[in-house]
């Protein structure tokens, strides 16, 4: 059960790695990039592109630094550290990456299926990330633990909806649905996935460091 | 800090200087001219040259049946030399084109059997 904990825990981390490094590319502001091309016009948009940038920028905090969150030794020596990267990743995903998300999801690909979809993400990640931030300053830190597990594992839909998106097409399913139902898959996943993990997660077994500790 | 609101704040704010950072779209590259795909753009084979080497012409149709068409039109003008149609590049961005190759036609057996 631990070793397959471990082998989940870094294939999870390879993937963000992975999205890390292909989205580095876009901060040569070139427009020769795939997905920019694929946008055709909007691209060429201020707003939409100022957008753009600040979700992948905010994003790529966003995965950076919630590993570090999650890790229990670093959680319970280093509680300021904790904080601080706390509330990087609560300014990462409340003001940047989830509102220009929200944006960016009104001209999404895959018609009103997938714009639907991503607004969901969006409101979902942004709402469970605020509910994770609101009860850490109220000082209720099991709750603040599970609004946190729901809001990375929010996050980590990036990651499974482009393994879900590379099983379909190998699967021999076309660009369009393939891309709505990658996007609802995982979605879903993430919902389901984050919420078995914050019902695991423990009520009354939380670090005494973090208790009262908030500024 | 006193409120979500306070993060989302900060958020926004720095989002906006950032998004101040971000250039405008660079002018697209000008489109290649446009493939004329009738059989006047092309331009008729060059005649053998002196050495005997076939002689190579890139067709500029995409099409098969129109580059077909270009070989048989050329193969009628010049019945002594034998045409022959490759494609290429069919796996680049610009997709098939196609390639004809005039060669001297082989003299028939014993020809210069004295």
């Amino acid at each position: 059960m631990r070793i397959a904990r471990g082998v989940l825990v870094a294939v999870t981390l390879a993937l963000c790695g992975m999205i890390v490094v292909n989205s580095l590319p876009y901060f040569s502001f070139r427009r020769d990039l795939a997905f920019l091309e694929e946008k055709g016009a909007r691209a060429d948009d201020l707003l939409w592109r100022r957008c753009f940038y600040g979700h992948v920028l905010g994003a790529i905090v966003c995965i950076v630094v919630a590993p570090f969150l999650f890790w229990e030794r670093l959680r319970v020596r280093r509680p300021k550290l904790h904080r601080g990267l706390g509330r990087v990743y609560g300014v990462a995903v409340l003001g940047w990456a989830g509102p220009a998300g929200l944006v960016l999801a009104l001209f999404a690909k895959g018609g009103l299926a997938g714009q639907i979809g991503f607004l969901a993400l969006g409101l979902l990640w942004w709402g469970t990330t605020a509910r994770g931030v609101q009860t850490i300053l109220a000082g209720r830190v099991a709750e603040h633990r599970r609004w946190m597990i729901r809001s990375y594992a929010l996050a980590l839909s990036a990651v499974s909806f482009r393994v879900f998106q590379i099983g379909l097409a190998v699967a021999g399913l076309s660009d369009e649905p393939n891309y709505v139902i990658s996007l609802w898959l995982s979605l879903a996943t993430s919902l389901v996935a984050g919420e078995a993990v914050a019902r695991r997660s423990p009520v009354a077994a939380v670090p005494l460091a973090l208790k009262g500790g908030v500024s | 800090m006193k409120s979500v609101w306070t993060l989302v704040a900060a958020g926004l704010a720095t989002l906006a200087l950032f998004s101040c950072a971000v250039p405008p779209a660079p002018p697209a590259p000008p489109a290649p001219s446009p493939v004329v795909e009738t059989p006047k753009a092309v331009e008729p084979v060059r005649r053998m040259p002196s050495d005997g080497r076939p002689e190579e012409k890139v067709l500029r149709v995409r099409d098969r049946n129109k580059a077909m068409e270009v070989m048989q039109e050329e193969q009628r003008r010049n019945p002594h030399l034998l045409y022959e149609l490759v494609e290429f590049g069919a796996m680049t961005r610009v997709g098939p084109q196609y390639r004809l190759i005039a060669k001297q036609k082989a003299a028939p057996a014993g020809a210069d059997a004295r």
